[in-house]
């Protein structure tokens, strides 16, 4: 008898974790913009940066990506024209890699963005006071 | 500078995702890929190869990442090949069960028949033969209980000598009615391999007419009136029809119909201990006949 009510117990603790609204898939859907700003505002700030450098400084200041989201999303934006892409070696000894810079369009885009998120931000702290 | 087989199975397999993506940019995509793990080995040389593989993710996962950015239908993932042996393996006993039962349903058809009039049912096309009226049972040509022995006769009782007839049995099927006569007699089918004996044997004041030899009986007796009956084994079914006799039934398991004469008087004394029965008025007549019924798990029912 007590092994059925644990039983219901924990179907019924299943059914209302799944009932819960899951904040984990909000952070996901607001980091997707909110990633793209912050990685065309890095690559404006430095000028020119590569895959690796990228990761780097988003995890130092707490917005870590994964390799495998980062190439994807940089060969898009390179694809749809934001971005400018070259292969460079170091040295020698290096291996070739690949730096990103801002278009001209890019620029623009990027322009759009900032007031989009400075407008959203403003909206926001409006409807906090 | 050569690189690992691992690598290069990493990247050809993640070529191979990137499927609708032009040659041109997926050869962009895998060198960068592979400038990547490099640049990452170079950095820290005790990093191994599988940790930063394992960092990028699978490259099923990465090519659908690259389509999905691109707004292209992502490839399907391959099938492991255990997924594969699994289902060919799976519908391969299916359809050799479904061809068993085919095979068997053809072969063994009609599944049961039932013959009333001879009391006899056979089971898979006549496989296994059960006869009722000869107490044999049969798999193919193998019997299995008995030989079916059809036992009959009768004997005078007389009340001077005779006052009790005791039936010992293993499993039986029985029904009692009356005798026209003082006669005892009995027509019984048998399942045992024993040579026929002499059934009713007189031993004192009474008669032992024994079946518990036998694995399974089913008897039609005529029994003649005051003579007690004792009545005593394991499973049975029996069928009591307006009993001028005492009677003594003891059994593990049964079932019991008893039909009381309208004109005699019974003294009932029932133990049931599972089950379920009908029930018995008692009377105080002094000329009562005596029914005592023991039974462990049951049914009594009163016709």
């Amino acid at each position: 008898m007590c092994q059925v009510f644990l039983l219901l117990y924990i179907v019924m603790l299943c059914i209302v974790q799944y009932m819960i609204p899951d904040i984990e898939n909000w952070k996901t859907q607001i980091r997707k913009g909110y990633l793209e700003l912050c990685i065309l505002l890095l690559i404006e700030n430095k000028k020119r940066l590569y895959g690796f450098d990228i990761l780097d400084l988003m995890e130092k200041m707490g917005l870590p990506i994964k390799e495998g989201t980062l190439y994807p999303l940089l060969n898009r934006m390179t694809t749809d024209g934001i971005l400018a892409s070259v292969w460079e070696t170091e040295n020698l000894k290096g291996h070739p890699r690949k730096f990103y810079s801002l278009s001209k369009d890019g620029k623009r885009f990027l322009q759009e963005m900032q007031t989009e998120f400075e407008k959203m931000s403003q909206i926001y702290k409006q409807i906090l006071r | 500078m050569s690189t690992s087989p691992q690598l290069e199975s990493y990247l050809a397999t993640l070529d191979k995702s990137l499927g609708s993506i032009s040659i041109s940019d997926r050869a962009e995509i895998i060198t960068e890929i592979k400038s990547h793990v490099l640049a990452a080995q170079d950095r820290d040389p005790s990093q191994k190869l599988e940790s930063i593989l394992a960092a990028l993710g699978e490259p099923e996962q990465v090519a659908s990442k690259y389509l999905l950015d691109r707004g292209l239908k992502t490839a399907k993932p391959a099938k492991r090949p255990i997924v594969k042996w699994l289902v060919v393996g799976f519908l391969g006993s299916m359809f050799l069960f479904l061809a068993f039962v085919t095979v068997l349903i053809f072969k063994f058809s009609p599944l049961v028949q039932v013959s009333k009039d001879q009391q006899r049912v056979t089971l898979l096309g006549g496989l296994i033969d059960v006869d009722g009226k000869g107490g044999t049972v049969r798999i193919g040509d193998i019997p299995v209980s008995g030989h079916g022995k059809v036992i009959s006769g009768a004997r005078h009782i007389d009340p001077a000598q005779t006052n009790q007839i005791n039936i010992p049995f293993n499993n039986g099927t029985f029904e009692f009615s009356n005798s026209t006569d003082d006669t005892f007699s009995w027509d019984c089918s048998l399942a045992t391999d024993k040579p026929e004996t002499n059934l009713a044997v007189q031993k004192g004041k009474s008669i032992d007419f024994d079946l518990s030899e036998s694995s399974g009986s089913k008897c039609e007796f005529k029994f003649p009136k005051n003579v007690s009956l004792k009545l005593v084994g394991n499973n049975m079914s029996a069928v009591i029809d307006r009993p001028f006799y005492n009677v003594d039934l003891k059994a593990n398991n049964g079932k019991l119909s008893l039909t009381p004469d309208p004109s005699a008087h019974y003294q009932y004394d029932i133990k049931l201990l599972n089950g379920k029965m009908d029930s018995f008025e008692s009377s105080e007549a002094k000329d009562a006949y005596h029914v005592s019924i023991s039974m462990t798990n049951g049914k009594i029912r009163r016709d």
